[in-house]
């Protein structure tokens, strides 16, 4: 773009040009801090001229913790490099390097304490970067590791001293000339330097804002690049500018945490009305051949009590290895004591003590689920979560973009009542600390197993409704977004939509129709009802089925027809390329208004600024 | 009027058009007609090759023009122009603004703030972007599941 503030044939280094060449392997590690701070000073260095010898003072006071938590390893020690002579190039700045050898070790040489912490302050002179000193081997060492770089943060001042991550403080006065701009990275405010020295070599102002940037920034902006992970973009705050809402809304971010959903307190099997019992195949057998004995008195004693009355459901659930804490203990249905055993004994069974089961499902992180593309088509993205036992649920987009934060995590868990089969999964977002509850569905997972004519057809009418009822949501699905299409190629354009096709002109109208008309495919439900008995044959675990819409991008398309902005932008000079404005202040008393208009008008329609 | 024409190649879009070598530069060049700054007409003589002018600038005024096919009369060329709006007032569009609707860049310097902010860095959903009949679709399998076994329970009456 057009920078007012570069001059002709200065060179230009950018942030991409420093990642492009970290990423490429262009630099070494250890010369990544080294370059990307020369990246930086590239800008500078065309018209870096020192009239007199420059002074620099820093000041560090590094308060570094135990040494694990620095990664640092027993014998290496942290220092500073610091580069001689009045140096107006890259190069020759690059290339003259020393260790500081100071009278006063203790002033730039700070060794780790091993398990507490350390400080150190020193008082140098020079241009300076930092480095890693190999103590033990009395050599720079060449390996930097990413933690040193996030260490080494090296800045500017305004007189009062600057922290950077509690690590250092610094203050550093430099000779230079008078305002310059710095290619930002992105995300992140402009560089500028106000003043320097004055034409009479003296120091008039010193503000340099933020003259470096810390390796973290380049580390956010590599993590950018690389859709890992996403710094955060800083906008400008006022709610009036481009970027708010417009309202006069208190905009708060204030959002509660919440805990799991805990299940109810009460453990239904400690009442004393009903018991569940967890009977192996062949206690089954047995319970079976002592209801359906022939023998003479049990079945006169069994006419009195009734015990299938009292046989509330008899079926199965996915609950292996998570009955804990079972009591072995003799079947009485109602007040009958089952003696099906072995010669008319008693059975004995796995008696369950609580009808509340919790499992987890573990995590999915953001970036397994979110931003694909990081624009509009992942809120076009549809989220299907498969949950066992109730089928797929659509879950909002937006839910799971949200959560594309540095922690960013989706977790399922599920409650099942084992008196009733019920099973409720709840969805939960885990992002910057907070937990939300997304969604929550319930479904059923007992499947029952018939043991009478009866019982059975009870069951058999509920499957049938079920499944109905699950297959009319598909019909009704698919009814829809026919009708959806059909109105659209009919051109049903009542109320606003008609009022915003007659706003278009007609090429702009059919446009739309065709664009309508080729996303307005067919929504197509996956399932039907899958509780109980049918759940059991379908798929046991949670998952996304993600469907990403494909965009289709032209080559050189933001050339031709740019992008979106709804940016507000005082001067056109900030700004280059293909343009197009939606409104315009323009400032030209001398033009006539028809130039006025002509201009406007170009302007609207797009310009290569 | 001093005239200068040119060929011109850039995008009639282009605000700061580069201009090349001047083709010829014309000097007491008569209007015809009224004075029509948006639009002028000029009269040249017959003798003056124009064949590859598209462009021209007149001094006077400061402002450049694009030339329209050329017609002649019996006394000569008759030139006719129409205002290149973007060249002219390049300097003071540069030093306009307002709302950007679309741009090509990613990146806007405000400096009034001397600050640069992000452009749209994500395509928004407009009727220039179509996206494909077809869909990529995937599946992320949750990291645990329940049971792949089944117990038996059963829930009866009693103390």
């Amino acid at each position: 773009m057009a920078d007012e503030n570069v001059r002709d044939g200065e060179e230009q280094a950018t942030w991409e040009d420093v990642i492009n060449n970290i990423e490429s392997g262009n630099v070494s590690t250890s010369d990544n801090l080294t370059y990307a701070l020369a990246g930086l000073y590239r800008k500078v260095a065309a018209d870096y001229t020192f009239v007199e010898e420059p002074t620099f003072k820093l000041t560090v006071h590094a308060v570094v913790g135990d040494e694990s938590s620095l990664g640092l390893e027993n014998g290496y020690t942290f220092g500073l490099t610091y580069v001689e002579g009045d140096i107006t190039s890259l190069d020759a700045w690059k290339t003259i390097q020393y260790w500081i050898a100071s009278p006063d070790p203790e002033k730039n040489i700070m060794t780790t304490a091993h398990g507490t912490p350390c400080a150190r302050t020193w008082d140098i002179s020079g241009r300076y970067y930092f480095d890693l000193y190999d103590e033990q081997q009395e050599q720079h060492t060449m390996q930097i590791d990413e933690w040193s770089f996030t260490l080494c943060k090296i800045g500017d001042g305004t007189g009062d001293t600057i922290v950077w991550d509690n690590t250092i403080l610094g203050y550093a006065l430099w000779g230079s000339h008078a305002t310059e701009h710095y290619e930002p990275l992105p995300g992140h405010e402009a560089m500028t330097w106000t003043q320097g020295y004055g034409p009479d070599h003296t120091l008039i102002n010193v503000d340099h804002g933020e003259a470096f940037y810390a390796y973290n920034d380049i580390q956010d902006f590599k993590n950018e690049m690389s859709d890992q992970e996403y710094a955060p973009i800083e906008y400008p705050g006022s709610a009036t500018d481009s970027y708010g809402g417009g309202g006069n809304g208190y905009f708060s971010d204030y959002e509660d945490s919440q805990q799991k959903a805990h299940g109810p307190s009460v453990n239904a099997l400690e009442l004393g009305f009903v018991k569940v019992y967890n009977p192996s195949d062949m206690d089954c057998r047995a319970i079976a051949a002592w209801l359906w004995s022939d023998d003479f008195d049990q079945n006169i004693k069994k006419n009195f009590t009734s015990p299938f009355e009292n046989i509330i459901s008899f079926g199965y659930m996915p609950l292996n290895g998570l009955l804990r804490n079972m009591v072995r203990e003799n079947l009485v249905v109602g007040n009958c004591q089952a003696n099906g055993g072995d010669y008319g004994s008693a059975i004995e069974l796995n008696k369950v003590r609580d009808n509340r089961i919790n499992i987890d499902m573990g995590t999915l992180s953001g970036k397994q689920l979110a931003k694909y593309y990081d624009g509009f088509l992942d809120h076009e993205t549809t989220y299907t979560l498969w949950l066992p036992y109730v089928g797929f649920r659509s879950i909002r987009a937006d839910d799971i973009l949200e959560i594309n934060g540095r922690d960013g995590k989706i977790n399922v868990d599920c409650w099942i009542d084992i008196l009733t089969g019920m099973i409720v999964w709840n969805i939960y977002s885990l992002s910057n600390n907070h937990r939300k509850t997304i969604a929550s569905y319930s479904g059923n997972c007992l499947s029952q197993m018939p043991i009478s004519g009866a019982n059975f057809m009870s069951m058999y009418n509920q499957q049938l409704a079920a499944s109905v009822a699950g297959n009319q949501n598909i019909i009704n699905k698919a009814g829809q977004t026919l009708g959806a299409i059909g109105n659209t190629l009919a051109g049903n354009y009542g109320g606003a939509a008609g009022n915003v096709l007659s706003i278009l002109g007609g090429n702009e109208q059919q446009k739309l129709i065709d664009r309508q008309a080729e996303t307005a495919k067919p929504e197509y439900g996956r399932a039907g009802n899958l509780s109980g008995n049918s759940g059991s044959y379908a798929q046991r675990y949670p998952y996304f089925v993600i469907s990403r819409p494909i965009c289709s991008v032209p080559k050189y398309h933001n050339h031709y027809n740019g992008i979106p902005a709804g940016r507000y932008i005082d001067k056109l000079s900030g700004i280059s390329g293909y343009t197009e404005m939606q409104a315009i202040e323009l400032h030209i008393p001398k033009a006539t208004q028809r130039e006025i208009s002509a201009i406007e008008d170009a302007l609207k329609t797009g310009t290569f600024l | 009027m001093t005239v200068t024409f040119y060929n011109i190649t850039d995008d009639p879009r282009v605000l700061d058009k580069h201009l090349g070598t001047a083709l010829l530069t014309l000097n007491n060049v008569k209007l015809k007609g009224e004075v029509d700054e948006y639009s002028p007409t000029l009269e040249l003589s017959n003798d003056v090759n124009l064949e590859n002018a598209n462009y021209f600038y007149i001094q006077e005024w400061g402002k450049y023009y694009y030339k329209v096919p050329n017609t002649t009369n019996n006394m000569g060329f008759i030139i006719q122009g129409e205002e290149d709006v973007r060249m002219t007032w390049k300097r003071q569009i540069r030093n306009s603004g307002g709302i950007i609707s679309r741009c090509e860049a990613t990146s806007i310097y405000r400096a009034d703030e001397g600050k640069k902010y992000p452009g749209m860095d994500c395509y928004i959903s407009d009727d220039r972007l179509l996206q494909e009949d077809r869909q990529y679709v995937k599946v992320v399998n949750f990291p645990k599941s329940l049971p792949d076994n089944d117990e038996i329970i059963l829930v009866v009456n009693g103390r």
